[in-house]
């Protein structure tokens, strides 16, 4: 399994990188007493590092199509799926563990850092279920069709700030309240250890799948 | 030869997919010896290999390979068995040597002298990316990583299919080799009969997703011929037994797939020179099999 892992890692890690560098000159460039657009952003990149990485790695993976070659070799398919999750399971631990690093050496507020906290791991859960439920997919659907599907969910999320404006209307500010009430009531050592059994049910659903 | 252990048993296998059936077929190969299987293309030779390798899943039947089922146990046989595929796929940008190294790491008794004695003999740079190598490189760099591993048995798709015929000639007497020298078991498809008549000692038609003749390749070609006869020459049972019949200057002429029972009744005509006995190839037999007539 190590030899798979090994294979995929300079995918993740050479996004990592990126992010992490990019992430670390915004913190010391927005030397900012207000840190919410870096924390939205940081949130925000968490995912785009994991689907980045992701998605470039089973690009690769379908042009070589790698799981006709690994289908050949002694390697069962908990092996590969495995693998595959527990890679996307470290890049968000680190990710979100180190965003959640920059944010301590940030000067924020003790209700606010909670918040942001908050955001972070929130951010990192919603990651590892979306994308366990992308690699579900991707074994069904084949990386190509599926990312045909994910594309044009991207594009229909566009209208939901849209949608949230017509509904909410002059009550924005309700909304926003309930969110940053909803952050800041999250059990995290409750959610954690649910998310984690979770994670670990799709990828038992996803070697089922692929095998 | 039924007291032998077999290394692979195919009991009534089943398999559907859109437009074409695997219609219950039965094989046995015993430990040792080369079976060849032939059929047409579109026949199911790549889809019985598949469902060997565990790669595509049989909708029926019993399969064992080495004892077990490869759909409980694909990794403990797969770690036994050198496969060489229909197609060769490969990390196209990666080097030949990043390819071995990788491959290694699955396997229990990867051998890397044997490999890069393999790449030597074959020609085959190290340091080239696998998406540079031509058809017959890919056949020959998937034939060494096949066989560095020490495999009990060898599972091998049209292995020769896009190579030239030095190097087809040299990748079948390598296969015997391993057959015979180190008792090897292998089973090779192919369409091109050529090379199972080099390498196969036993061999099995594969025709419509059906498995409609096997046998020992020497009894085989001692039972087909092609028999030349003048007209009245020959009993008339016989004649029309006779398949793919001709009419041409001697007389006439057909195939029989039971010569050594018919051959005494044949042996006036032989000596007074109005029957003549040729050998058949496999080619021959595909064709007159896939024919029916």
């Amino acid at each position: 399994m190590f030899v798979i892992v090994k294979k995929n890692l300079a995918f993740f890690a050479g996004y990592c990188s990126v992010v992490f560098v990019l992430t670390a000159i915004l913190r010391v460039a927005l030397q900012v007493e207000n840190a919410t657009p870096l924390v939205l952003l940081s949130g925000i990149m968490i995912f785009m590092l994991v689907f980045g990485a992701m998605f470039f790695n089973e690009q690769y993976e379908e042009k070589h199509k790698a799981y006709d070659f690994l289908d050949t070799l002694p390697v069962s398919a908990g092996e590969i799926v495995s693998a595959k999750f527990g890679l996307v399971l470290v890049t968000v631990t680190a990710t979100v563990g180190y965003m959640l690093l920059l944010f301590s050496l940030t000067k924020i507020a003790p209700n606010d850092w909670a918040l942001v906290r908050s955001y972070l791991l929130l951010s990192g859960v919603v990651c590892l279920g979306s994308a366990a439920l992308s690699y579900i997919g991707i074994f069904i659907l084949t990386y190509t069709k599926f990312a045909v599907i994910v594309m044009s969910f991207v594009v229909l999320l566009g209208f939901v700030p849209v949608l949230v404006m017509k509904f909410y209307g002059d009550n924005m500010h309700v909304l926003i309240e309930n969110i940053l009430e909803f952050l800041r009531n999250v059990n995290w050592s409750t959610v954690i250890p649910f998310t984690l059994i979770g994670y670990f049910g799709l990828m038992l659903l996803a070697i089922k799948i692929k095998e | 030869m039924d007291n032998t252990e077999n290394i692979l048993e195919l009991q009534n296998v089943h398999k559907k997919y859109k437009g074409f059936v695997l219609d219950g077929i039965s094989l046995n190969l015993p430990k040792g010896f080369i079976l060849g299987l032939i059929g047409p293309n579109g026949s199911g030779k790549t889809t019985t290999i598949k469902i060997l390798m565990n790669i595509v899943k049989r909708n029926g039947g019993d399969v064992r390979v080495f004892g077990l089922d490869p759909r409980e146990n694909a990794k403990r046989i797969k770690n036994k068995v050198g496969y060489l595929g229909e197609e060769q796929n490969f990390y196209g940008n990666k080097t030949v040597a990043w390819t071995g190294n990788f491959v290694s790491a699955f396997y229990d008794n990867w051998d890397t002298n044997i490999f890069q004695e393999l790449l030597t003999r074959f020609g085959i740079s190290r340091t080239k990316k696998t998406k540079e190598l031509s058809k017959g490189m890919k056949v020959r760099f998937s034939l060494a990583l096949a066989l560095a591993h020490h495999p009990e048995l060898l599972i091998l798709d049209e292995p020769t299919a896009g190579l030239d015929p030095v190097i087809r000639r040299e990748v079948l007497e390598l296969l015997r080799k391993k057959s015979k020298s180190e008792g090897k078991s292998v089973i090779i498809s192919s369409h091109i009969t050529d090379d199972i008549m080099r390498t196969a000692d036993l061999v099995a038609f594969l025709i419509g997703g059906k498995i409609v003749l096997t046998s020992e390749k020497d009894e085989l070609l001692a039972n087909w011929k092609r028999i030349h006869y003048k007209k009245g020459a020959m009993d008339s049972e016989i004649a029309n037994s006779l398949t793919r019949q001709t009419d041409h200057a001697f007389g006439s002429s057909g195939i029989t797939d039971r010569y050594l029972e018919i051959k005494d009744s044949l042996v006036q005509g032989i000596t007074e020179g109005v029957v003549k006995i040729e050998n058949v190839n496999l080619d021959d037999i595909l064709i007159s099999l896939v024919k029916g007539v």
